[in-house]
């Protein structure tokens, strides 16, 4: 017996995690996809540790777990709001649609224009590694970053990524410490897999509700999320422009015309066919570090200047 | 279907296993090259025609070179040999360097070495012709080595291939070599090799020298942890079906110049090159001039070997002119230094590598120049601290992977090897490789983050 104490072991190993995987793969394992017939149910057991779901994790704490939306509800106490927002965000319109409280006057639509790169001194830049980009090769040294890589709308109000002073402390610490004058939020890309459009724009609407109540007098700039390539669009079932475009739409509806406004950068790095050029990127999903110049320009374009 | 894979490993190795060992002892080879047929055919299965030709051919054209034990070695013989040379490296050809083939069929730069080496074998008396097809057939296509080395010589494995047993030792020692040799993949190549990723992602025009040489380390011990886990993998295969597969990395980086790393490197096609064209050209025994030219022509198809692209060309040129310059004059120098040797070689072999990697020819002088920035500038936007975030992310991997790539691990791993704690030992890698593994198959975007 003793001489087979690895192969022994790691068969145990191999038998004793299958069978916790396949317990349970109908309740704390639900939400993960596997193909039996090529990946060992183990596989279960090690993507939840990863996500920080343990065997022994009970039923209750996990749907809290997974419906993230409702665990920050819970946490921020404005369930009530956001389904508010989320009313808001289905209304039919275009990029600047008009207020759903009925107004006696609507202002005018306050409109764009060319800004040189001062304008964004005051400015604070929210946002996944397509914002980390930015800001290590944009050459905005003034401008405050708020970013890191993988964050999602999930997460992003309970993870501690801002560095204010030295020290790692959340966005709503971030925010409350400091007034900007513009907030640029770009998200989307790495939750694409996860929950669904409603549940991602539910959260998104409530984030800009959030930035507004943290920033009071800031512009909010909502950005379209950057497609990725055809050769990635084309093979990917999730991370594809289709999805991304969709969210866009909704995205861009959240714009009021006189604080929070839609850009899409995706009209100057994408080719005819709305795919992003291939020149750009190595990866398909991140500008290469010589092109951010290129997003840089395209803000420039899209200054508000200050009421009167 | 990879090594690295949850479908090789807990699919068709446990069913193969299963009725390999069920087989009984006069069908083992049949069951063999069933299985390696369906392992092939699984991964490629437009080349596996080519794959069976290859065995067919040479089998025939050898056993045709020597009817009867008393024949001697004359016309016939060489025109056989030439044949099959022609035939083996024909193909190789077409699919590797013509231009006309898409792709390249999977293992063939590997077997149509190891079919070459055993015709030459056969031609120079060496083995006798293989009679039986079935076990020529196992020995060609045996999965654990097809698709990626070591490349095995038949006279090696002649014996095994009649009459061989598996014992518990010896599968025990197979499943420890599998599970370090996948342990080497998925906890530090494909780790690390992310940084080499990301530095492609923000393109080499903009990255700051240090990150230049980061990528540069990084890429070289992507590349050793990989490969030789690749090699430590089918080792351990071999093992659990009572083949010996012989050593293929013995510590490379701790060698003290590239002549002594590339005698560490890629073992059995260093190997190859020295029996099969070195030493057929004279080797070093007819003069420095005729020495250096016999290096010359084993560099060039080293080179060729590896790829077609300039690139390659540039890897081999650059190596040749290291093992000249070390013939001539550094090699005695460096050979009885004690720190100068080390330091010397993990400058240049990571160099080299880099060419290596780096097929755009144009890329790759933009990578030299942000390695060297005095050569020039590159005019990209360059952000001079960006090493700092990824030292922070990537030093224990480095660590990690420097730690490993000397003998001292397996000095203390070879201490408590056969003891309960070895055994633990074993297991948390096997864990810790799963726990990587099931990360990064299903869902590549929980690992590699946007």
């Amino acid at each position: 017996m003793l001489k087979y104490r690895v192969t022994l072991l790691v068969l145990l190993t191999w038998a004793a995690l299958s069978a916790v995987g396949y317990l349970g793969k109908d309740t704390i394992y639900k939400n993960y996809k596997t193909d039996p017939a090529k990946t060992p149910y183990f596989v279960l057991v090690f993507e939840g540790i990863h996500d920080g779901i343990y065997p022994w994790s009970g039923q209750g704490n996990l749907d809290e777990l997974w419906d993230d939306y409702e665990i920050l509800s819970f946490l921020t106490g404005e369930g009530e709001e956001m389904q508010q927002a989320d009313g808001e965000a289905k209304e039919p319109g275009e990029n600047m649609p008009q207020e759903t409280q009925a107004t006696e006057e609507a202002p005018a639509v306050r409109e764009f224009c060319e800004v040189d790169e001062s304008y964004f001194d005051d400015a604070v830049f929210i946002g996944d590694s397509r914002t980390v980009g930015l800001r290590d090769y944009g050459g905005l040294d003034k401008a405050t970053f708020y970013a890191t890589v993988g964050l999602n709308i999930y997460d992003m109000w309970t993870e501690k990524f801002c560095e204010v002073d030295g020290e790692k402390v959340t966005l709503e610490e971030a925010l409350g410490q400091r007034q900007f004058g513009k907030v640029y939020f770009q998200i989307g890309i790495n939750e694409m897999g996860r929950g669904n459009l409603e549940s991602f724009m539910q959260q998104y609407a409530m984030s800009v509700q959030k930035f507004r109540q943290l920033q009071p007098d800031a512009i909010i700039y909502v950005q379209g999320i950057m497609r990725v390539t055809k050769e990635k669009s084309d093979a990917d079932k999730i991370f594809n422009n289709e999805g991304i475009c969709a969210r866009n739409d909704r995205i861009a509806q959240l714009a009021d015309g006189q604080t929070v406004f839609y850009i899409d950068m995706n009209d100057v790095v994408c080719d005819g066919q709305g795919n992003l050029r291939d020149d750009l990127t190595f990866d398909d999903l991140h500008l290469l570090g010589s092109k951010y110049g290129i997003w840089v320009d395209f803000l420039k374009t899209k200054g508000i200047r200050p009421q009167e | 279907m990879v090594f690295s894979s949850f479908e090789f490993l807990f699919r068709f190795l446990p069913v193969f296993l299963i009725i390999y060992y069920l087989t009984p002892k006069k069908y083992k080879n049949l069951t063999l090259f069933a299985g390696s047929i369906a392992f092939y055919t699984i991964g490629e299965a437009e080349y596996i025609i080519l794959l069976l030709g290859c065995v067919v051919i040479n089998y025939v054209l050898a056993r045709l070179m020597y009817r009867h034990d008393t024949e001697g070695r004359g016309t016939r013989q060489k025109l056989l040999l030439i044949l099959a040379l022609c035939y083996d490296f024909g193909v190789l050809f077409f699919y590797k360097y013509s231009g006309f083939a898409e792709e390249l069929p999977l293992g063939i730069s590997f077997y149509t070495f190891q079919i070459a080496a055993y015709v030459i074998d056969v031609y120079r008396g060496k083995v006798p012709a293989e009679k039986a097809f079935v076990r020529l057939g196992t020995y060609l296509t045996m999965f654990p080595q097809l698709v990626a080395g070591p490349i095995i010589n038949y006279a090696d494995v002649r014996g095994a291939l009649r009459d061989r047993t598996v014992s518990a030792e010896q599968f025990e020692e197979g499943i420890r070599l599998l599970v370090l040799g996948l342990a080497a993949k998925v906890i530090v190549a494909d780790r690390i090799g992310m940084l080499w990723n990301n530095i492609q992602t923000i393109g080499f025009a903009s990255i700051s020298t240090p990150l230049a040489w980061m990528g540069a380390f990084a890429y070289s011990l992507e590349l050793y942890f990989d490969f030789s886990g690749y090699s430590l993998m089918a080792r351990g295969l071999g093992a659990m079906l009572g083949f010996e597969i012989p050593v293929n990395f013995r510590y490379p980086y701790i060698a003290k110049s590239v002549t002594e790393f590339w005698r560490r490197w890629h073992i059995t096609l260093g190997k190859w090159f020295r029996e099969y064209v070195y030493i057929p050209l004279g080797g070093n025994r007819k003069g420095k001039a005729r020495t250096l030219l016999n290096l010359f022509v084993v560099w060039a198809l080293t080179a060729l070997w590896h790829g077609a692209d300039y690139n390659y060309l540039i890897w081999g040129a650059s190596l040749l002119f290291l093992l000249f310059l070390e013939k001539l004059v550094l090699l005695p120098f460096l050979e009885k230094s004690r720190v100068i040797g080390h330091v010397y070689l993990l400058f240049v072999v990571p160099l080299t590598w880099v060419a290596f990697a780096v097929e755009d020819v144009q890329q790759l002088a933009v990578y030299f120049m942000r390695l060297f920035p005095f050569f020039g500038t590159t005019g990209g936007t360059i952000n001079p601290l960006d090493y700092v975030q990824y030292l922070d992310d990537y030093v224990p991997l480095f660590l990690l992977g420097i730690l490993f790539s000397t003998p001292l691990p397996a000095a203390l791993y070879r201490m408590f090897e056969k003891k309960w704690f070895g055994s633990v030992v074993v297991l948390v890698i096997f864990g810790l490789s799963m726990y990587y593994l099931s990360v990064s198959v299903n869902n590549p975007f929980l690992y590699f983050n946007f």
